[in-house]
């Protein structure tokens, strides 16, 4: 996909997963709940897909539950721990800035189940407010902390092991998830080392198809499933399994494991070359993505367009990029994360979500800086 | 007893009614628009009678008559009262007690409690019972049939049957009122000036329930305003078409104007300048165009472009009457007009638009006619006009 610049909202399916997931659609389709021998086999493959999909997230496989995406997985950790017989405290811990599928489940509990959310403010970079975090843990007691790991508008990163050792030094007991969506084939992510209790991924931002995801919930953690049903999946994700699906993540995940480092040194030197032509063309603006940031995200603002503007012409040009969170993009609402930063009165207004990916090229990086030249000479007001 | 009955829709005109000698040409007009607003569900006839019309099947048509459908699309229509789904059947006391058994039947299965009351118009004197006695020996069969579920209430009742003996029988109950006025196209034709805002298609909406017919003119401003933006104002237009018919909306390119305009005048009457040249250009495509007024949806005082001081400036560049029926509603009633004709979700969809990019931080709020000409000294007016009405691009709705 040429010109395309917004990998961190979804990304594209190579040839070769497509060619994967075509067999295995077409050999190993069987329910593989069934007795007969093909069914039975279908269940040894979902086993061994599952296997690998563990050892690649640092999980057993019993922790993995296949969902029809990540909205799904923060849908289950996050009612499923409401619904379970954990809470005792009706309260929930959050940060300004999660994503929509965060924000909008914890407003229905707050709203349906009578709970107190809590948001941690951000600090300049984008990250949890670690000071205020550790007053929030002082002073309340929690069901749940649930926290994006990378920050889907500006990319950066939450310091996850600080919080786990306040976590600690605070309220042991108290169960964390997190939202690893734009985390996952990104940061090295282990959940068993990180220690916490639940995790949320989708695979259509790393090459897989949309309508696929995971949820990982460690062993002694307790959750009231979200669908009810046949009970499979341990009675946690009832809907007949999907073997072909399941194999293609496997397949997906074996590959990122081997692409991992090679893809992440690409999307750096991409990054730091898009930054480099923005200086060298001499192009006014400023980049809110911190610096520790993950590669892959650059959020960057021109002070002398709004972000629409630019995105209008560069989608005229063929050029796809997106505004603030791709997500949100339709309402009307200022984007949250955005306003925590401490940015200068309205500049929210005029920032632009990079997203690159490997797939991208030096040559499409220029032509995106030649447009946004161009446009900023004829339509600076 | 097969129960043989038609199914039609009657129309009750008003104001139009009253019309004198050229009460024809509304009536026509009326016709015309109600046939095109069905025009997808089917070709009907469509007939009046004194200050009634009829909508029904066509002798030769096999389908069955789509009410529900005619009476959600006809509610769009301007240009009479109300309108009620009618069952018509022959001219005979006895087929009339079986007609109003079934219809009674239908309405009471329900097993609710409702009141009643019986209306009967007697226009064929020679029907053996008069109105009142039909009256009331259509309510004692009413209240045999369900002693329970139905009472007589005279004042209020929840359902007033009305039956009306001509050379057939009508029956009905339901009265689903409209918006009145008067039929779209009886007035002329008016010029709107459409943002994709939530005021301009509620003022096209109440110009055209005067009878006017519409175009649209939109001023278009890429890239700062994107494609949509101009989406929006089509789905707009597309809205406002439902009531005024065929919509004609221009979309001029105003980017280079615009950019002129910003860099030669000074930023607190750059907002009045803009206006004045979108009134401009629209005045001078309705000359084009034969249409003899504009239509706005200002609102007095709303914004700094729309005191009175900035409407006269906006004012003194246009030869034609600039209609402005919001000028004193309250916004919260424009809304509340806005849901019901359904543009409002449409309208506040979070796109960028011109006015909002190019305002001042502090516009000036009274500005007179030598502010005005003092602003736009350095503009050659003239080649402006023109090269907005060059570059048009017009899409009909």
């Amino acid at each position: 996909m040429k010109n395309y610049f917004d990998h961190a909202a979804t990304s594209f399916i190579e040839q070769d997963v497509i060619d994967f997931l075509a067999k295995q659609l077409t050999n190993n389709n069987y329910n593989p709940a069934a007795r007969y021998t093909s069914g039975i086999e279908a269940a040894s493959s979902i086993a061994k897909s599952t296997q690998t999909i563990a050892s690649f997230l640092g999980a057993k496989p019993e922790e993995v539950i296949i969902t029809s995406g990540a909205t799904e997985s923060i849908n289950t950790a996050l009612k499923g721990i409401v619904f379970s017989p954990n809470p005792k405290h009706k309260r929930i811990l959050t940060s300004a800035g999660e994503h929509q599928a965060t924000n909008e489940t914890l407003n229905f509990i707050e709203r349906q189940l009578d709970y107190t959310i809590d948001y941690c403010s951000l600090n300049e970079k984008g990250e949890v407010d670690l000071e205020e975090l550790e007053s929030l843990l002082r002073q309340n007691q929690y069901d749940l902390f649930t926290l994006i790991y990378v920050n889907n508008v500006i990319g950066s990163v939450n310091p996850i092991a600080q919080i786990i050792k306040l976590r600690n030094q605070y309220q042991p007991d108290l169960l964390i998830h997190l939202d690893a969506v734009q985390a996952l084939g990104k940061i090295s992510f282990n959940f068993k080392k990180i220690g916490i209790e639940l995790a949320s991924f989708s695979l259509h931002k790393l090459g897989g198809p949309k309508g696929v995801g995971i949820l990982l919930k460690n062993e002694t953690t307790r959750i009231e499933p979200l669908i009810h049903g046949g009970g499979q999946q341990n009675n946690l994700r009832s809907g007949t399994e999907n073997p072909a699906l399941v194999a293609t993540i496997a397949y997906l995940f074996e590959h990122l494991q081997k692409t991992f480092e090679y893809n992440n040194e690409t999307v750096s030197n991409l990054k730091l070359f898009l930054l480099e032509q923005l200086k060298q063309e001499e192009i006014n603006h400023q980049v809110i993505s911190p610096e520790d940031a993950v590669p892959h995200i650059v959020s960057i603002a021109f002070p002398e367009l709004r972000a629409e503007t630019l995105l209008n012409i560069l989608a005229k040009e063929g050029v796809q990029v997106s505004i603030g969170s791709a997500c949100s993009s339709k309402k009307s609402e200022r984007n949250q994360v955005l306003q925590q930063l401490n940015l200068p009165q309205g500049l929210d207004q005029y920032i632009l979500r990079i997203s690159l990916d490997k797939s991208n090229s030096q040559s499409e990086i220029c032509d995106l800086v030649r447009i946004i030249k161009t446009a900023l000479d004829k339509y600076a007001i | 007893m097969e129960i043989e009955y038609q199914e039609l829709i009657l129309i009750r005109l008003g104001e139009i009614a009253l019309k004198g000698l050229n009460r024809h040409k509304f009536e026509t007009r009326l016709i015309s628009n109600l046939r095109y607003r069905l025009r997808d569900l089917g070709k009907f006839k469509i007939y009046q009678d004194q200050s009634r019309m009829y909508i029904e099947k066509r002798p030769q048509d096999e389908f069955d008559f789509p009410t529900r459908e005619i009476l959600q699309r006809i509610k769009d229509v301007f240009g009479y009262v109300s309108a009620s789904p009618v069952r018509r059947f022959t001219n005979d006391i006895d087929i009339l007690f079986a007609q109003v058994k079934e219809y009674v039947d239908e309405l009471y299965a329900d097993g609710g409690k409702h009141s009643f009351k019986f209306e009967t118009r007697r226009i064929d004197k020679n029907f053996p019972l008069n109105s009142y006695q039909l009256n009331c020996d259509l309510g004692k069969k009413v209240l045999n049939a369900y002693p329970e579920q139905a009472r007589v209430d005279v004042h209020n009742p929840d359902y007033l049957f009305q039956i009306e003996i001509r050379q057939d029988i009508y029956l009905y109950h339901e009265i689903q009122p409209a918006y009145s006025g008067l039929p779209v196209g009886t007035s002329g034709t008016g010029m709107l000036l459409l943002s994709g805002g939530i005021d301009s298609p509620v003022a096209g909406f109440q110009m055209a329930s005067r009878g006017l017919q519409l175009e649209a003119i939109y001023f278009h401003t890429f890239p700062y305003t994107g494609d949509q933006a101009k989406q929006k104002v089509i789905d707009l237009a597309t809205r406002i078409s439902n009531f005024s018919g065929r919509l004609p909306l221009h979309i001029v390119d105003f980017t280079e104007i615009q950019l002129e305009l910003n860099q030669k005048v000074p930023s607190e009457m750059l907002t009045v300048v803009m206006r004045r040249m979108m009134m401009r250009i629209a005045d001078r495509l309705a000359e084009k165009n034969n249409i003899n007024c504009l239509i706005t949806g200002e609102s007095l005082g709303q914004v700094a472009s729309q005191t009175v001081d900035a409407l006269r400036c906006t004012n003194s560049v246009v030869d034609r009457p600039v209609f402005r029926p919001l000028i004193g509603i309250d916004k919260n009633d424009t809304i509340k007009l806005a849901r019901e004709i359904n543009t409002y979700d449409t309208s506040i969809l979070p796109y960028d638009d011109c006015c909002t990019i190019f305002v001042a931080k502090h516009p000036k709020i009274n500005p007179n006619q030598t502010d005005c000409k003092q602003a736009e000294k350095d503009l050659d007016i003239e080649l402006l006009v023109e090269q907005g009405l060059n570059n048009i691009e017009t899409i009909i709705i």
